[in-house]
């Protein structure tokens, strides 16, 4: 709209031509920024050190902050990826119970049933961004199943 | 008989009368016209949504979502599991092939932990602009496509510093926008 049409529309209201205000040509609408915050994940120095420098298969003890303070749980990796290095995780049973609460306490979400491949959740070790990546998933006729995952480092 | 004449005679000469102004008459029509063109109207089709973020355990990490709406790579937070993220995008409708200006204005809403910055917008494939947090701007060189239609959308940087505190469906900023036609 031209300016001298926008704010002379008294003037056409006037002489009958125009009575209607500007702002049939104009229209707004909005917005939000939106983000969802987790609580991260920590592991001990020592046990950083050994997923960050030296990934030997062993029992790691992740603690998780929550509204009382700290839980913790135990993950036992059983390899290492031989493509990125990375420790990988192959569970069943108490492990693969773990890798659940762990990535529920991720806040991953969607975890109800068993877990999807390629599934990837994220937290911090230590300061440092760690990944979780589900590889292959396995359930049994008696509930039971295992999983395979792998830990990487941005 | 005389009366009868004299009214005769006024008769004809007004026939006369009437006879030559006929041909020296004429009328033509002209009409009131005018083109409406449909209202602009603008509608939301998406959030600014940087997903699900882990709180760092110290400093601050910064996640910024293009244009595009993917992640950029120079971001540093840590996302968490399968996110949805989309650049803030609108909707425009109006009169095709007109010229409009978008004025979209970006603020933080005071969030602890949380800050907007790096605040871009671009209609269609317009050259992207840069926005000021907290101040309007008019985007340039924007117009309907000839079928009445076209895309403003608005990119930026989170800053999640330790200090945040967990939840779902957190609102660090607010995307304002009014389009007027040029």
């Amino acid at each position: 709209m031209r300016e001298w049409m926008k704010w002379g529309w008294p003037l056409w209201c006037m002489v009958g031509l125009l009575c209607h205000s500007p702002s049939f040509a104009q229209s707004q609408s909005s917005a939000d920024a939106t983000v969802r915050l987790v609580y991260a994940a920590e592991v001990s120095a020592q046990q950083a050190n050994q997923l960050l420098f030296n990934p030997i298969p062993g029992v790691f003890t992740i603690s998780i902050p929550d509204p009382t303070g700290y839980s913790t749980i135990d993950l036992a990796a059983t390899g290492v990826d031989p493509a990125t290095g990375a420790l990988t995780f192959a569970a069943s049973g108490d492990n693969a119970w773990s890798l659940r609460r762990l990535m529920k306490r991720l806040g991953s979400g969607s975890l109800k049933g068993s877990f999807s491949t390629g599934l990837t959740v994220s937290g911090f070790i230590n300061g440092r961004g760690v990944q979780i990546v589900i590889r292959e998933t396995h359930e049994d006729s008696d509930g039971g199943g295992s999983l395979r995952a792998t830990i990487t480092f941005d | 008989m005389k009366v009868f004449k004299l009214l005769a005679t006024v008769a004809t000469a007004a026939a006369a009368f009437s006879s030559q102004n006929a041909w020296a008459a004429d009328n033509a029509t002209a009409d009131a016209t005018v083109t409406l063109v449909s209202a602009i109207n603008v509608s939301k089709t998406s959030d600014l949504a940087f997903g699900t973020i882990a709180v760092p355990s110290s400093g601050s990490k910064t996640k910024t979502i293009n244009l595009a709406g993917n992640r950029d790579s120079g971001s540093s937070a840590v996302d968490i599991g399968t996110q949805t993220i989309s650049a803030g995008a609108f909707a425009v409708t109006g009169y095709g092939g007109v010229a409009y200006t978008p004025t979209v204005t970006v603020t933080n809403l005071g969030v602890t932990g949380l800050e907007l910055s790096a605040i871009t917008a671009q209609c269609d494939s317009v050259t992207a602009e840069s926005l000021t947090i907290g101040q309007a701007k008019g985007l340039s060189s924007c117009a309907l496509a000839a079928g009445g239609t076209s895309t403003v959308k608005v990119a930026g940087t989170l800053t999640i510093s330790y200090t945040a505190s967990p939840g779902t469906d957190l609102k660090p900023g607010e995307i304002d926008i009014t389009v007027a036609y040029n």
